[in-house]
């Protein structure tokens, strides 16, 4: 139980990221998806403690920033863990890392505690079939789900502060590129700008995975 | 082209990835939400870039979000919530499968909001000759509306004051600057005016949300306004 603790915890402002240290993450990324998998397998209580131990916090923490006080953030983080022991079952460790499918838990609970309205969600098993047999990606063209999870981590620790900021501000914020323009005083423009240019770096880290695997 | 994408007009190259990172995010409201989350059940590259936003959501979550302390009995309670329940617990059950409406195909997202599935009559009112429209909610400034356009039909010329993103649900339509299909997801904003024809054939069947009321730039837009507000 205790290596969770140790994960270090990189910040969007260092530049770059150490290779060993990106490798040893990898490892330990893995590590909780194989704990999340054994939560949904077998309803593994002392997996389901560690996934906790190690999500609770931070969870917790991602609500306040969304505006949650602290009790209520909480009685939100029980909610969302109750959610995460209910839907386990669901997860499959191939197509997302756990803190991706995670995280879709904590903010599906946000979206619901903290904004009025409604919003709806594509629900993945009822999709347009004629479709759905297109998006079947040949197996070697498919990247594992924890590549590029490492890749995405590394593009993100070397985004500009500017563009870092407003994805900051999208995620933890709740706050629509409309919204950060009016907060930030920013040319809308400049904020789509910034956020087109976030996505490219990250959209570009993504293909290069892909030719890594392929080619 | 069956496969649905993200169009990008004018100057507004990145609005309809800033709109799906938007809905990865969680801070779309419920009319854009709709309009977004309907798409994805038709885009298989749209999904697969709202679940790249998600994996950044996830990376800020364990880098980004320092601990902050959760109580002992916080776990406590987690823990006899859990132990209470029996161990088939219910999850994903699908209730709502896309089904027809009029004849179109309709994901499930917008399925729920169809006045069939609310026990009413579908009934279109008329904007112009061969424009028909549903409304299906407002929020905020936000609306969201079935449009129906028979064959060639030409919407009146228009301009924005908010964003309005399209969703071709059936059929097909083409503007200045392209042809769109099923499954398309068209996004224009304040800098944009355009003229949508419908397809001569098929006609067009789409899923509009405005955020702001749209500006009829031509004559005869002038004097329906009323009836698009």
């Amino acid at each position: 139980m205790s290596f969770l603790k140790t994960i270090p915890s990189p910040r969007f402002s260092s530049s770059s990221v150490d290779k060993d240290d990106g490798e040893s993450q990898l490892f330990i990324r893995s590590d909780l998806d194989a704990l999340l998998t054994a939560v949904g397998r077998h309803k593994d209580r002392d997996a389901f403690v560690k996934i906790f131990e190690y999500f609770a916090p931070r969870i917790k923490s991602f609500l306040m920033k969304g505006g949650a006080s602290p009790d209520q953030a909480e009685e939100w983080v029980q909610d969302t863990m109750i959610t995460i022991w209910d839907r386990a079952e669901t997860y499959n460790s191939a197509h997302s890392a756990a803190s991706t499918w995670i995280f879709t838990i904590a903010r599906n609970k946000k979206i619901d505690a903290l904004r009025k309205s409604k919003y709806h969600h594509y629900d993945p098993n009822d999709i347009m079939e004629s479709i759905k047999d297109d998006e079947q990606m040949p197996a070697d063209m498919r990247v594992n789900a924890q590549e590029q999870e490492a890749h995405v981590a590394k593009a993100i620790a070397a985004l500009p502060p500017e563009q870092a900021d407003l994805i900051r501000m999208s995620f933890f914020d709740g706050m629509a590129h409309g919204d950060i323009a009016a907060k930030t005083k920013l040319p809308l423009g400049t904020v789509k700008s910034r956020i087109r240019l976030a996505l490219d770096r990250l959209r570009r880290e993504t293909r290069l995975t892909q030719n890594d695997i392929t080619g | 082209m069956m496969q649905g994408n993200v169009y990008y007009k004018g100057k507004t190259t990145e609005a309809g990835e800033a709109l799906l990172l938007d809905y990865a995010a969680g801070s779309l409201n419920e009319a854009l939400s709709l309009v977004v989350s309907t798409h994805l059940s038709m885009s298989a590259s749209s999904r697969e870039f709202v679940k790249q936003c998600e994996m950044i959501g996830g990376e800020l979550l364990v880098t980004e979000c320092d601990p902050v302390h959760v109580s002992s009995s916080c776990l406590n309670d987690v823990l006899a919530k859990i132990d209470g329940k029996c161990s088939s617990s219910p999850c994903t059950e699908s209730r709502h499968h896309h089904r027809h409406f009029d004849g179109i195909y309709v994901p499930s997202p917008l399925a729920e909001l169809l006045p069939s599935s609310q026990g009413q009559r579908a009934c279109w009112h008329k904007i112009i000759k061969g424009m028909e429209f549903i409304d299906l909610l407002r929020c905020d400034k936000s609306l969201a509306r079935l449009l129906r356009m028979a064959p060639a039909t030409e919407a009146p010329s228009h301009a924005h004051s908010g964003l309005e993103v399209t969703l071709i649900l059936d059929g097909a339509f083409s503007d200045e600057t392209g042809e769109y299909h099923v499954g398309d997801l068209i996004v224009e904003d304040e800098t944009t005016t355009h003229t949508p024809v419908a397809c001569p054939k098929q006609g067009c069947v789409c899923l509009a949300v405005t955020t702001a009321p749209i500006r009829l730039t031509g004559w005869m837009g002038r004097l329906i306004n009323p009836f698009l507000r």
